[in-house]
């Protein structure tokens, strides 16, 4: 469970980027975070992933109040944590399948689980065939869906997406869209952050809309 | 933790050294080749340090004290008196020069000049005990505190210390030591700082990976215990490395030099001894100059 409580983040000097953001979202639930760029959606998922410390309010996970959390707390809530992060962010000096990996290698699962779970959710995502390429020499849809299968390896309790499907066509945009639906299904707590709008409309979700760091809309 | 876990970790830490290491070849040979120049030129210095002073303390030995009796003292007197100075904490060893032993060193010095000692007559030179003193107590401080013993003996005539020499010999001696000590600290402290140096280049060059590493929900000593081992391997290379290098500086220096120089560059412990230090020492930098720099450089992001 997410709970945000009076949320304020103002980056130095500009504008604020967050004002007053209170909503919940419950365990298993699947939430829209959307509104045009530059509304704060980025900033909202890092409030909540504890890469940004909110300037102002409680944001409190798990029932875990994250603004006292230290850096083994940090750690440990992004064990939990799946976040696809729209630039990716995958180690370029290692393959797809060693990226996949990391998570797990961090946890200490056991090498056979750790091949046997990066086998899986690699050959689900399609990228079998990229497993021991390095993430440069593929492509940006391959990328994108590298650093997803990242995420899910763990088997999040939450998962946090910003704008996951920026780089896909739209029949990957679909089977990935399904694949979230799945996650969801099985108990995950699922928060996407996107502007595309006909994405939202297809799926008929819970919708938070942001802009100019407000919440404008709430839609069940 | 278990134990299986801690095995996996330790694998997992190693892999993830020895790829970087090979990743970030260039810097690492730069790093490793920087270490073992810092280290040569440290060793040097010991080396040489120790050395110097193991012969100026060979000089000291030539500290000597020599009480002259006084010429009407009884002979059955310098027995007790012998045994008393001997007592003495600081006395290392007595030697007692009779009358007869004197002029007969005399003598033999003046070989040639006999009509000088005719003119004599009577023998004039006095008896005398030569001191030797322990080590601790052969300087300016030493020499006072037994010649103030000796002083209120009864029977003493003259004490004879070559003050001036004492006391020359006691200074640079202190200032040689002193002066070791402030090189040796400055060239340990350049040599840690230079392999801090080089550590950052590279944990600069994964500035980025590190990043990722804590976003994905690695912790702190998960990030950064792959450092210490490519520094513990940095300083154990560049020990190495500058254990032949060292060896090879001193094989082309004693083909050069004259023999009586060489036991300047003497090792001053048994080499399996030094190899060991040396790369104790090596390990140990390599460790805490990663430390160094993860502290200074890997700032929370
Ligand atoms: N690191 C940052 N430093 C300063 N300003 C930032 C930073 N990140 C985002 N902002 C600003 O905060 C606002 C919200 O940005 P962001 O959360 O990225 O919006 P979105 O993801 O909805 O496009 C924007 O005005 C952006 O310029
Ligand atoms: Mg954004």
């Amino acid at each position: 469970m997410i709970q945000l409580y009076h949320v304020y983040k103002n980056y130095n000097g500009s504008s604020p980027a967050l004002t007053d953001i209170s909503f919940v979202v419950e365990k298993g639930e699947f939430v829209f975070l959307t509104g045009p760029s530059g509304a704060g959606k980025t900033t909202l998922l890092k409030l909540i992933f504890c890469s940004e410390k909110p300037t102002g309010g409680q944001i409190i996970i798990d029932g875990k109040n994250t603004s006292r959390f230290g850096t083994r707390e940090i750690a440990e809530l992004r064990r939990k944590i799946g976040f696809i992060f729209q630039d990716f962010k995958l180690l370029s000096n290692k393959t797809v399948y060693k990226n996949v990996a990391l998570p797990l290698d961090i946890i200490g699962h056991r090498p056979r689980e750790i091949k046997k779970k990066v086998s899986y959710v690699l050959s689900y995502l399609g990228l079998q065939h990229r497993a021991n390429y390095k993430p440069l020499s593929i492509s940006g849809g391959e990328q994108q869906r590298a650093s997803i299968a990242r995420a899910l390896v763990k088997e999040p309790t939450i998962l946090l997406a910003d704008e996951p499907t920026g780089n896909l066509d739209p029949a990957l945009t679909n089977s990935i869209m399904e694949l979230f639906l799945d996650i969801n299904a099985k108990g995950t707590t699922v928060v996407i952050a996107t502007h595309d709008s006909s994405l939202i409309k297809k799926l008929n979700k819970r919708t938070i809309t942001l802009e100019g760091g407000k919440v404008i809309q709430e839609k069940e | 933790m278990t134990i299986s876990l801690l095995i996996r970790r330790i694998l997992f830490f190693v892999k993830e050294a020895s790829h970087n290491i090979k990743g970030n070849l260039f810097t690492n040979m730069v790093a490793i080749f920087t270490i073992s120049l810092a280290l040569t030129i440290l060793t040097s210095f010991a080396v040489f340090f120790i050395n110097m002073e193991d012969m100026l303390d060979t000089f000291g030995a030539d500290v000597q004290v020599i009480v002259y009796l006084k010429e009407d003292i009884r002979s059955d007197s310098t027995s007790p008196m012998k045994e008393k100075i001997r007592s003495f904490t600081e006395v290392d060893s007595i030697n007692y020069v009779s009358k007869e032993m004197a002029i007969q060193v005399f003598k033999n010095e003046l070989k040639g000049q006999k009509g000088i000692l005719d003119e004599l007559g009577a023998n004039p030179l006095p008896s005398s005990f030569e001191i030797g003193l322990k080590k601790p107590f052969r300087n300016s401080d030493g020499v006072r505190t037994i010649v103030a013993k000796l002083k209120v003996l009864e029977g003493i005539d003259d004490i004879h210390y070559g003050q001036e020499w004492v006391d020359r010999f006691t200074a640079f001696l202190s200032f040689f030591k002193a002066a070791g000590l402030i090189i040796g600290v400055f060239l340990l402290i350049s040599t840690i700082f230079i392999i801090s140096n080089t550590i950052r280049l590279t944990v600069y060059a994964r500035k980025e990976e590190i990043d990722i590493m804590r976003l994905v929900g690695a912790t702190e000593s998960f990030i950064k215990t792959p450092f210490f081992i490519e520094g513990l391997f940095e300083g154990l290379a560049g020990a190495i490395l500058a254990f032949i290098m060292f060896n090879a500086v001193r094989y082309m220096l004693l083909k050069n030099i004259p023999a009586s120089f060489s036991s300047l560059i003497n090792i001053p412990f048994p080499v399996t001894d030094f190899m060991i230090i040396l790369l104790g020492i090596g390990t140990a930098m390599g460790v805490f100059g990663s430390f160094i720099s993860l502290t200074r450089f890997l700032k929370q992001g």
